[in-house]
């Protein structure tokens, strides 16, 4: 062949192939828009009944929860897609119909066999279902598939198991699911690397919620730090006030300081007075930095009076975040906190110079912001009206003199 | 790479055709006639010019292919993402969206209207107005009520443009920070931004960017699936000329009238593809493009936030996170979210387009050469043995290659060295190979995404599949040597400046400035910093 016929050849390949490329494109386009008008076009008609079932209200909604169950295959194909849509947005009877439904057409079982299928892609797939669906007697299969091979599964299986183990689950073993779901979500962050990204794990017990307290307690004690660091967050979030004497035990001794940050962290959450003391106690320098920013922060939000004392002494900490978390928090303390703020910032008070130009920061982002309550603005103008009559009667004296 | 082509298989075919047969006298007259040269030119860069070609065509092909396969597995988990729970997730990871601005009237508070407005459970606006000299902070401030709070910011990573001032909305209403600044450049308004951030996650985007409602969403979610390794993350990039546009969403995709803009429109499509999805397959991702980026913002300060001297800052800064992470022995990975999540306005004139073509390929050299230790270092697994000779060999090189070629084949038939017919013949063959490249793009574009719907458009978009090959090809090479010789040029003033910045060591900030940079008179004005199509 010579040169020449080889280039022509080439010319040749790459024309048919673009051209084959072009058509390619074409003919996806066009057979995607067409099955697109072909479903809507059945599927249209039957949205009103999916609608009626998500609602769950009434006979009616039995009626079109049948009416779904009777369609042919080719009706059920087009709705199907509407239906997993709606799945794990609805809750109550819509839900309770709506997995009755999945059930009566197959899909319930199908997606628990898929549980076991080869593809990861389907197993994960079955798993999301099973979790939109809120169905619990899928949970100890779900529990299961926290084991899985594929990092992918593991997630959607953790994220499942959160629905499937909340409160607002249907089917068999509703009573057991939630603390079979915790321990399971707990167990998956132990070993050497978690079976599941931990704040995935984390959501997941809180949407199973109160029900979780008892095996979340018993985690803060686990040796793997993770699984304490994810326990006394999600407690703080459940606001589990029982928890309370533990999350300040591990803030005060726990070796790992990110265990000890959301510990405190947790204990701002749950606002208890009691706290105050191990939260001040974490303050001191030779605590790490991390973990009395956490304290520092978590004393504002539990608000008792008695912490006032401690932050103003943090005002002018050689570490400056503690410093900047100490004037937040006596701001977020209200009054009392922005009086002595603003006494501090007119220098009423005796502080560092540090300690003057951070309250000063604080209280006059706060009022030009207009994020002041009008408590504080008026412990603010008080403060301001003091210090001007002392200045005045200075002023004064000095003039007598 | 096309008109590199045409010289490399003329030159094959030259012997056996017996179409070029240059005279003996010519041979020993190198440099007396232009033929003797071009012929000589001819024989001497045949085969190394042809085997280029092949590679790097056939690179580019296996990069779609891995797109797709990249862009297939991403699909197929659609419906298990979980985009969903994210947005309700009191655990979502807070973002900083970052958005440095500089003379952005005409558009920076629709812009900023919708950054606010994306889903997002925990997110805030940081606005830094880089010393405009216009309205941009008036109207900002009218608009979102701001009042001036006496806030310091932290020094987490060094800025050079003096911070002038901070601002919040009233009350509290929005969560927005607008931060002043002396002028600096959009490296230094986004270092700024860092400092003022206050979530775990920075994103770093344009004030001229539209955001996707699910952007900071998808892109955010490769942190929470991987939260130990996951350190950047980038969005695909779309060209939004022409789309129709509401309350600051793309609500429409459609091609933008003037040819310039389609044949970008179809680069970017191209270059996200190969680009990005294939380089992010191989775990190999060095480019995190300026207009959409999502960063640690620990990492972020460690490793100094981004090179206000460098022209290709977030190259360099992609680059450097990769180095930082290797050399401290981390574990870490660069995630690429194909998801289009940001869609930019591209340049509509040849002249804009010209500064922009020229200022990328100069931060890609002046990158590449800042961390030449890297290239074809094992210690840099994937990056140090793949990605960066690659980025060398096709990215660097191609323009040069390519701008040889254009040149020496017109002129090789003009001497009569070559006949048209020959010429002709492979030109059409070289180019064509480019169009299957972009065509199997578009392919990869329709069975993924689909974004745009209309019949006309997809016509348009395989018309400036073929038509970029008449004349905007030749000029990007073009543009881009351009580049390459402004860097050259430019390398001995910057050495200079580097012996005065030792001397300046102890003292005052650095002087280093190139002259690319400097040349733009008056305030620095550079947005989406530097990319590198493909």
């Amino acid at each position: 062949m010579s040169p020449l016929a080889l280039v022509t050849a080439g010319l040749v390949l790459v024309s048919v192939l673009v051209l084959a490329l072009a058509v390619a494109i074409a003919v996806v386009r066009a057979v995607r828009a067409r099955r697109a008008a072909r479903a809507r076009a059945v599927a249209e008609p039957l949205r009103p009944l999916l609608l009626e079932v998500a609602v769950g209200e009434g006979p009616e909604a039995e009626d079109a929860a049948a009416a779904l169950a009777a369609l042919d295959p080719t009706g059920w194909r087009s709705v199907e897609p509407a239906v997993l849509a709606v799945l794990g947005k609805v809750r109550g009877d819509g839900q309770r119909l709506l997995v009755e439904l999945l059930a009566a057409r197959g899909v319930v079982a199908g997606a628990r066999r898929d549980l076991t299928a080869r593809s990861a892609v389907r197993r994960a797939t079955a798993a999301e279902l099973l979790g939109a669906a809120g169905y619990a007697p899928a949970v100890a299969e779900l529990a299961a598939l926290l084991r899985d091979g594929d990092p992918e599964v593991r997630l959607v299986a953790a994220r499942a198991l959160g629905r499937a183990g909340a409160p607002g689950a249907v089917g068999t073993g509703v009573e057991e699911a939630p603390r079979a779901a915790a321990t399971a979500l707990l167990a998956s962050l132990a070993g050497a690397r978690p079976a599941a990204p931990p704040d995935v794990v984390a959501r997941s017990l809180l949407l199973v919620g109160t029900p979780a307290a008892p095996a979340l307690l018993a985690a803060l004690a686990a040796p793997e730090p993770l699984v304490r660091l994810t326990a006394a967050e999600v407690l703080g979030r459940l606001g589990a006030t029982t928890a309370a004497p533990a999350l300040e035990d591990l803030v005060l001794r726990d070796p790992v300081d990110a265990v000890r940050v959301r510990s405190a962290a947790a204990l701002g959450r749950l606002g208890v007075p009691s706290a105050t003391s191990a939260l001040r106690a974490a303050t001191t320098p030779a605590t790490a930095s991390a973990v009395r920013r956490a304290a520092v922060r978590s004393l504002g939000e539990v608000g008792d009076p008695s912490s006032l004392r401690c932050l103003w002494g943090l005002l002018d900490d050689a570490d400056g975040g503690v410093a900047d978390a100490a004037a937040a928090a006596l701001l977020g303390l209200g009054a009392p906190g922005v009086r002595l703020l603003a006494q501090v910032s007119s220098q009423g008070a005796s502080a560092s110079a540090a300690a003057v130009a951070r309250a000063h920061e604080v209280v006059t982002c706060a009022v030009a912001a207009e994020v002041m309550p009008p408590a504080g603005l008026a412990e603010v103008e008080a403060v301001l009206a003091d210090v001007l009559a002392r200045a005045s009667r200075g002023a004064a004296a000095e003039v007598a003199a | 790479m096309s008109g590199a082509d045409v010289l490399g298989l003329l030159a094959d075919l030259a012997g056996p055709l017996a179409l070029l047969r240059p005279e003996p006298s010519t041979w020993g007259l190198f440099g007396h006639t232009v033929r003797g040269t071009v012929v000589v030119l001819v024989q001497l860069l045949a085969w190394p010019v042809l085997l280029y070609v092949l590679a790097i065509n056939s690179s580019y092909l296996v990069l779609i292919g891995l797109a797709g396969a990249d862009m297939g597995r991403y699909l197929r988990r659609a419906r298990i993402r979980g985009v969903e729970d994210a947005s309700a997730s009191p655990l979502t990871q807070s973002v900083s969206v970052v958005m440095p601005a500089f003379d952005e009237e005409a558009s920076v508070v629709g812009s900023v209207s919708a950054m606010l407005a994306l889903r997002h459970p925990r997110h805030e606006v940081v606005v830094v107005d880089d010393g405009s000299t216009d309205a941009t902070f008036a109207l900002l401030r009218e608009a979102f009520d701001l009042v001036e709070v006496p806030r310091r910011l932290p020094a987490d990573v060094p800025v050079r443009g003096a911070v002038r001032s901070v601002h919040v909305p009233r009350g509290g209403r929005s969560p927005l920070v607008v931060v002043r600044k002396d002028n600096g450049g959009r490296a230094d308004a986004v270092n700024a931004g860092i400092n003022a951030a206050r979530h775990e996650l920075v994103c770093i985007t344009d004030a001229d960017s539209v955001l996707d409602p699910d952007a900071l969403l998808t892109v955010s979610r490769p942190f929470a699936d991987d939260p130990l390794r996951v350190v950047a993350t980038g969005g695909a990039v779309r060209a939004v000329n022409g789309s129709e546009l509401v309350g600051g969403r793309v609500v429409g995709v459609r091609m933008p009238s003037g040819w310039t803009a389609r044949f970008q429109v179809v680069e970017y499509l191209r270059a996200f593809c190969v680009g990005r999805a294939g380089w992010s397959r191989l775990q190999s991702l060095v480019l995190i493009s300026g207009a959409f980026g999502m960063y640690r913002r620990d990492v972020l300060v460690e490793v100094g936030g981004l090179d206000a001297t460098c022209i290709g800052e977030d190259f360099e800064l992609t680059l450097r996170l990769h180095r930082y992470m290797r050399e401290a022995g981390r574990d870490h990975r660069v995630v690429f979210v194909p998801e289009p999540a940001s869609w930019t306005e591209v340049p509509a004139t040849a002249a804009v387009l010209a500064r922009q073509r020229r200022r990328w390929q100069r931060g890609l050299a002046e990158t590449l050469w800042r961390h030449r230790r890297m290239v074809g270092n094992p210690r840099y697994g994937r990056i140090g043995l793949l990605a960066l000779p690659y980025y060398v060999l096709f990215e660097l090189v191609a323009p040069v290659v390519e701008l040889v070629g254009v040149v020496l084949t017109p002129l090789a038939v003009g001497l009569g060295v070559v006949p048209w017919e020959a010429a002709l013949l492979l030109m059409a063959l070289c180019y064509g190979y480019a169009v299957v490249v972009t065509v199997a793009a578009l392919l990869v574009e329709e069975l993924s995404f689909h974004r745009s719907q209309r019949w006309r458009d997809l016509g348009r978009g395989l018309a400036a599949a073929v038509l970029e090959n008449f004349g905007h090809r030749q000029l990007t090479a073009l543009w881009r040597v351009q580049g390459l010789w402004s860097l050259l040029r430019g390398q001995r003033q910057v050495w200079g400046a580097m012996d005065r910045q030792g001397l300046a060591a102890a003292g005052a900030p650095s002087q280093v400035r190139l002259p690319d940079t400097a040349q733009l008179a008056g305030p620095v004005r550079r947005r989406a910093g530097s990319e590198v199509l493909r």
